[in-house]
């Protein structure tokens, strides 16, 4: 979990993470003041983030993949090493250690809803949100001249439309086959690059732009949307 | 009893620290050696490196430099160095000269160089190169996708530039790094990707390149290569791997 931070950061699941360590160290706190022994809170801390280790599976729920703890692993480690020797005062931290990976379950769904609610993955504008760095640029040798400009592709991004993408296969074989009616002709020549998603989401999309000045193709990690336009997004040269 | 067994402890990790801080320390770059030492270096890496003429010292990085040569023999070659543990030594030695991509920073694309010695005996009069990405299209996991092709061009004119190092365009090292981006995400997890459904980009970045050869060249010869963990080895391509559109 540590090595995915820097391409899934988002700000609800990082304010959720902060929040679901904040109330498990709330919980430590309020315990260590209820016991009349009162244990070093750095053994305690110790004993609680270890026994937050378990063994668990992912499932699908409500959309999002989470981690359902099952087993107590961190805890049963913790039990061996401590035995009967102090073991009945650091008991209620372990427990707290492992109900905190259902802490974090739930709020992690709750932190998919609210994500969702922020922000629209299906929308366009979320992974174009800011265009000050944007640059265009020709990927294949059969795009026209054109030229990007900002306010022309921002209002069309506006009447954008999701359309089919069920004809990719077709796509590729007009401009793979000989006969194809694109031959050596890419469908999508240009790239738009620098483009920056909404603050915040820890979406990215490469994008590209069709050859007729129309359409946009995004490509995300998880899948690939497709929009037409009825305006032209670019500035491009007539054909003579 | 207990405490000079804990400084003694103490002391041997700081000197293993130490030795192990200027085993690997690389220090700031010195002058470069001089010819001559570089041509006692480069036949000492190599014993077929026979090199008997340094063309240039080309900076790649501050810690990393090409040197083009020719052997006694006539063969145009290419040597690295590289400023490693305070001195300045051959990372690699190639005698065939042909284009290939030395990667000077592995994490960013733009530290990437196209380098080459050609022979003039081979009359090459101009190599293009080319940045290339397959197109690709179909199904995955329920979800139509489409991968543009790519097909960007630089062109080297081999008459006036014998040899070179040509540092990776913007744009190509900015089509890289989109690639990248979309990569990594699904790499970066294996543990993940068992489970979820996360897609990954089925065409692969190359680069590529076509010699365009002077009338009355010989037939080329060939060559081969061995690389280093610096080197990217360049195809060579021929007109019908490349797309010639036609202007309608």
């Amino acid at each position: 979990m540590l090595l995915d931070w820097h391409y899934s950061w988002n700000v609800v699941d990082a304010a959720a993470g902060l929040l679901g360590w904040l109330v498990v160290l709330g919980l430590v706190i309020r315990q260590r003041h209820k016991q009349e022994t009162e244990r070093p809170i750095w053994k305690i801390l110790l004993v609680t983030l270890a026994c937050y280790l378990s063994v668990s599976f992912k499932i699908h729920l409500f959309g999002q993949i989470v981690n359902v703890a099952i087993l107590p692993l961190g805890l049963w480690v913790a039990y061996l090493f401590l035995r009967n020797r102090t073991w009945p005062d650091y008991r209620k931290f372990a427990w707290i250690g492992f109900t905190a990976n259902y802490l974090f379950l739930v709020l992690a769904l709750l932190a998919g809803f609210i994500y969702g609610f922020l922000y629209d993955r299906n929308d366009p504008s979320t992974y174009l949100a800011h265009l000050e760095k944007a640059k265009l640029v020709a990927i294949h040798p059969s795009a026209r001249q054109a030229a990007f400009e900002k306010e022309l592709f921002t209002s069309s991004l506006a009447e954008i439309k999701a359309s089919d993408m069920s004809g990719t296969l077709d796509w590729y074989r007009e401009s793979q086959l000989e006969d194809g009616s694109q031959y050596q002709q890419e469908r999508f020549p240009y790239a738009l690059l620098g483009a920056e998603s909404r603050w915040g989401s820890g979406l990215h999309a490469s994008i590209y732009l069709e050859s007729d000045g129309k359409g946009l193709l995004l490509a995300t990690k998880d899948r690939y949307y497709y929009y037409r336009s009825e305006k032209l997004m670019l500035r491009l040269e007539e054909r003579e | 009893m207990r405490g000079r067994r804990l400084i003694i402890g103490v002391i041997l990790i700081l000197a293993a620290a130490v030795i192990v801080f200027f085993r690997t320390y690389d220090g700031k770059p010195g002058p470069l050696p001089n010819v001559d030492e570089i041509i006692a270096e480069l036949n000492e890496y190599d014993a077929e490196a026979d090199a008997a003429v340094v063309l240039n010292k080309v900076k790649l990085t501050e810690q990393q430099v090409f040197i083009p040569f020719v052997s006694s023999q006539g063969i145009h070659g290419m040597g690295f160095l590289k400023w490693e543990k305070r001195k300045w030594s051959v990372a690699r030695v190639d005698m065939s000269g042909r284009p290939e991509v030395r990667v000077t920073n592995h994490s960013d694309p733009s530290g990437r160089y196209v380098v080459w010695n050609n022979n003039p005996l081979e009359k090459v009069k101009e190599f293009r190169f080319y940045l290339i990405r397959d197109r690709n299209a179909g199904m995955s996991h329920g979800e139509y996708y489409y991968v543009p092709r790519v097909q960007m061009e630089m062109l080297v004119n081999v008459t006036e530039h014998p040899y070179g190092a040509m540092p990776f365009p913007d744009e190509w090292a900015a089509i890289m790094r989109e690639d990248e981006k979309l990569g990594q995400a699904s790499s970066a997890n294996i543990m993940d990707n068992i489970f979820s459904q996360s897609y990954s980009q089925p065409s692969t970045i190359d680069v590529g390149y076509y010699p365009v050869y002077a009338n009355d060249a010989p037939q080329p010869g060939s060559s081969s290569k061995s690389g280093d963990k610096d080197t990217e080895f360049v195809m060579i391509m021929n007109e019908k791997d490349l797309e010639r559109p036609q202007n309608e």
